[in-house]
Parts: structure tokens; C-alpha cells; sequence
């Protein structure tokens, strides 16, 4: 990820510098914004939780170790902003969130329920815009521990490593949050993409 | 779990575990045992091949939608948002009272 900044080898202990934060904000700030977009609906709320992470990171920059790639780093203080901010606003915690996936796809015996149905996927799906529309829309409908997870994997790649060091969640916890998710996104895609498909030949009007 | 009840599990692999490795797989390497079991599984089910056709190209579709959209504006900071972040951190660093804040420009 920051890789191709050769020049950028740090001394072990930079002193905190504006010019560090600006570089982040170049390198980094379209993915905060679209985590914090994700996470918070609004985009005034997003910008504000963007620039509160960039001044906290400033302010942290010395316990930044380099372990992690500064991206990840960035995403987790981001992410602990936007847990706080719910912690406040609400009581509910998302621990105690209930399997969305429980009994919905699967017979207790582990047979499918409903087995997916075949998609027609011509390649020009991908770059299809209402294609991408649903996605979103789904996204949308996900809970949001689910999505997130998704969402740092899936869209913004990061490895899975990255993924839980800012999500803060065990090996395990993770596999079962990106299993579900996808299973609800697949589910939501069908139902809302492929079995709405027009037929072939255009209907008769 | 000890060794021949989770061989025994593999072997006996339903659906609903399958699709969980399908899921790992698309994340990390899945050990021996379980990837031979998988292998086994989606050979015989159509409906867990299909999901795993499926699970690829719901990765694809969202790779792709981060790459540069510029179907999806609204994915990136505003030029506007970016000044304003941009002013606030030049603002917020302590040794920022100097000549470095002449040019807080980041395109």
C-alpha cells in the first residue's frame, strides 16, 4: 500500500509534523471517507469523523510503531471514533447482535433451504451501474458489523489481518462475520437483481 | 476437537459448512484437511459450486467498485471537504505557526 514511497523511511521517532498529516490525507482520505460514509450515513458526519481522526492520528503519530501499514492504523482510530460515538448516542451493543443468517439459508441438518439459483452474468455486469446500484443498496441493508467487515475486505482490500486489527476482532470472529455477510449480499443480489431481471425478449406491452 | 471427529466431519462436510469454507477460502488458505474436503463436496453439489461462482462475483463487482468509479463521485472526499481537513490539520499541529502553512494545497 505504501510501498512505492521508497523515500519514506521514517526515523524511529518523527516528531509530529503537519506535512506527515497532509500526506495521509492525500494517501488515505477517500478510504476513511468511504468507511466513515458507511458507518454514519450522512456525508457532513463522515467529513467531521475524517478530519477528528487526522488530528488524533497527529496527536498519536509516536505510538505509531509501523507495525501496521498506516492505512490500517488510520482505520482503527477511525473506527474507534464511530464505536464511541454510538456508545454514546445509543445503548445498544453490537456483541449482542443476533445471527441474521440463523436458519435462513440452511435446514438444521445443513442442507440448503433454498439453494442459490443460477445468475446470467454476462461480464459488462460488473461495470453495469444499476448492477452496482443494488450492491449498494444491499450493503445498505446488511448490519453493520457485517458490513463493515465486508467492506474493508471486499472493496477496499485490505488484507485480512488489516481487517482485524481495525475491527478489532479474533481470527475467528471475523471468518464468521464475512461468511454472513456474503451469504446475506448473495441473497439480497438474487432477490433483488436477478429474479427482477426482464426477460430476454422484451415483454409485450 | 480431537483428530477422528474432525476427520469425521470433514468427511461428512454439509452444505452449510461448505459454504463457510467457501468463504474462508476466498480469504485465506484453508488447511489440508479442509481443502480436500471442500474439493470433495463441490464436486458432488451443484448449489455450493454454484455460491462459490456466485461469492467471486460479488468480490469482482466490489473490487471494481473502488477502483476509480466515476459513476460514484459521492465514494471520494469533495475537493471542498478535502481544503477544509487540510486547513484543520495545518491548524491543529503545534509547530504550524511558521511559513509551512503558505501552501496547504493537496490535490
Amino acid at each position: 500500500m505504501t510501498a512505492d514511497h521508497a523515500s519514506e523511511i521514517d526515523p524511529p521517532q518523527t516528531a509530529t509534523s503537519p506535512t506527515d498529516a497532509a500526506e495521509w490525507l492525500a494517501a488515505h482520505g477517500d478510504a476513511l471517507y468511504r468507511f466513515a460514509r458507511l458507518r454514519l450515513g450522512t456525508r457532513e458526519l463522515a467529513e467531521d469523523f475524517v478530519q477528528d481522526t487526522f488530528l488524533a492520528a497527529l496527536g498519536s503519530r509516536d505510538r505509531f510503531q509501523g507495525r501496521s501499514s498506516t492505512r490500517t492504523w488510520l482505520l482503527a482510530i477511525l473506527r474507534r471514533k464511530i464505536v464511541d460515538h454510538y456508545r454514546r448516542s445509543r445503548s445498544v451493543r453490537e456483541a449482542t447482535e443476533p445471527d441474521p443468517t440463523a436458519r435462513r439459508f440452511f435446514r438444521i441438518d445443513g442442507h440448503w433451504l433454498a439453494a442459490p439459483s443460477p445468475w446470467k452474468t454476462p461480464p459488462e455486469i460488473l461495470a453495469d451501474e444499476e448492477f452496482r446500484a443494488v450492491i449498494d443498496d444491499c450493503l445498505g441493508r446488511l448490519p453493520p458489523s457485517l458490513a463493515e467487515a465486508f467492506v474493508l475486505r471486499e472493496r477496499e482490500g485490505l488484507e485480512v489481518e488489516a481487517v482485524r486489527e481495525v475491527l478489532a476482532l479474533s481470527a475467528g470472529g471475523l471468518r464468521v462475520r464475512l461468511h454472513r455477510a456474503r451469504l446475506l449480499l448473495r441473497d439480497c443480489l438474487e432477490t433483488h437483481w436477478f429474479d427482477d431481471r426482464p426477460p430476454a425478449s422484451p415483454r409485450p406491452t | 476437537m480431537s483428530l477422528p471427529h474432525r476427520l469425521i466431519q470433514i468427511l461428512t462436510l454439509r452444505c452449510e459448512a461448505a459454504s463457510g469454507l467457501t468463504s474462508q477460502r476466498l480469504d485465506e488458505r484453508l488447511p489440508l484437511p479442509e481443502r480436500l474436503a471442500l474439493r470433495g463436496h463441490l464436486l458432488t453439489c451443484g448449489a455450493c459450486r454454484r455460491l462459490d461462482r456466485q461469492l467471486r462475483i460479488l468480490r469482482d463487482a466490489n473490487r471494481l467498485r473502488v477502483a476509480g468509479d466515476p459513476a460514484a463521485p459521492d465514494d471520494d472526499l469533495s475537493p471542498e471537504a478535502r481544503a477544509r481537513i487540510a486547513h484543520a490539520i495545518g491548524a491543529a499541529s503545534p509547530e504550524a505557526g511558521n511559513n509551512s502553512n503558505g501552501s496547504n494545497s493537496i490535490e
